[in-house]
């Protein structure tokens, strides 16, 4: 009787039910009120150094999505992480490949748990520097929680993890550019 | 009841009339960006977009009967924050247009109310991300007391096939919305200077 079932009745319901295939994370975001932030801070502009991963919770290559990999746009997560704070940087006026002064970090923690059928959620932690030549003027590390609502089916619980990515990192910079100790170690990078 | 038909109506079943979450920002890296010689605006403009509207889902048409459900004045933001400072050195967020703490405290001049309106569509039965997707701003700038002194409208069409937006659901939206802020942004260009 099965083979009397036919083939792209299957088909559908196999790729509507499963969705175990890999895909990119959105590109980085941008927060107004972050721009905000950071244009009335006035803090000097910077460079953005170099970002890598630390350890296996990093996910630096891909992050499991309810068994669908999710790869970063920037070819690494800690090079998202990278991507995203230049953005934001730029967009408040406060990159400056020319700068004395460097923003750099090492992604520690990244990973969504799509596992729930109501609730879904992401943490991200990192640890930021800003250099001045070899002087260390801020060293801190930063998380970042963020739920958002699930579903049983995958077919919308797994697009909304992905679209949901974005936001962490910048929950995660709005920590950062919220500290008012790393918008001082800027101001004190002036040269 | 045969088994095909029994999946059939298990796929309808679970499927049927779904919402789908997409987000509606450009990419950045499409944006055009003011040249560092350029010389801005100085007077201060401020821009109306409330806590409600920021807060709004709004629904589209998807494939497969389905819809698209995103939070278009917070998804677009970041992007008309973006153009309106190509041209204005200094530019704020308001809740309302007749906000007086923010026009005192920030000097503005004049102010932006923009009204976004989406369209979707998909020409797949199967997919439900938007092959098709609109986005149209109309933006007025009026003075501190309500005249409208420079008005637009503008729309963008992005379109995306499945090959493309496998890995990315809402392309079609992403690629409307550069297309909306870029034909913005060459809008600006005349905004009077006085």
């Amino acid at each position: 009787m099965i083979k009397r079932v036919p083939r792209f009745v299957v088909a559908v319901f196999v790729t509507s039910v499963l969705s175990a295939c890999s895909m990119l994370a959105p590109k980085a975001a941008v927060s107004v009120q972050q721009t905000q932030t950071l244009r009335d801070s006035g803090a000097a502009p910077v460079k953005v150094g170099t970002f890598t991963s630390q350890g296996a919770d990093a996910h630096d290559q891909s992050i499991s999505i309810r068994g669908s990999g999710m790869a970063s746009p920037y070819g690494s997560y800690a090079k998202y992480l990278e991507e995203a704070i230049r953005l934001q940087l730029k967009e408040a006026g406060l990159f400056d490949e020319a700068s004395k002064a460097e923003v750099s970090g090492t992604l520690i923690k990244n990973d969504i748990n799509a596992a729930g059928f109501v609730t879904a959620s992401g943490d991200i932690s990192a640890r930021f520097q800003v250099r001045r030549g070899e002087k260390v003027v801020y060293d801190k590390i930063k998380d970042a929680h963020v739920e958002w609502g699930s579903n049983f089916l995958g077919a919308i619980a797994i697009p909304r993890a992905q679209e949901a990515y974005p936001g962490l990192v910048s929950t995660l910079l709005g920590a950062l550019f919220g500290d008012a100790e790393f918008l001082s170690s800027l101001k004190s990078a002036k040269d | 009841m045969r088994i095909s038909s029994l999946l059939l109506l298990l796929v309808l079943l679970l499927f049927g009339g779904c919402a789908h979450t997409i987000v509606v920002a450009p990419d950045f890296g499409h944006l055009p960006t003011a040249p560092k010689d350029s010389t801005r605006m100085e007077r201060p403009a401020g821009y109306v977009i409330s806590e409600a509207d920021r807060k709004r889902v709004v629904n589209s048409g998807g494939g497969g009967g389905d819809s698209v459900s995103y939070t278009l004045y917070k998804d677009i933001e970041s992007g008309f924050y973006h153009v309106l400072s190509n041209y204005f050195a200094h530019v704020y967020a308001m809740n309302r247009p007749d906000d007086a703490a923010v026009i005192k405290e920030k000097n503005i001049e004049l102010i932006f109310v923009p009204i976004f309106t989406t369209q979707s569509s998909s020409s797949s039965l199967l997919t439900w991300p938007p092959t098709e997707f609109t986005l149209k701003i109309e933006i007025n700038a009026v003075d501190l007391h309500g005249k409208t002194i420079w008005q637009r409208e503008v729309t963008g069409v992005g379109k995306a096939e499945f090959s493309e937006f496998k890995s990315e659901f809402g392309l079609a939206a992403k690629r409307a919305a550069d297309q909306a802020l870029q034909k913005l942004d060459a809008a600006l260009a005349q905004f009077p200077k006085n």
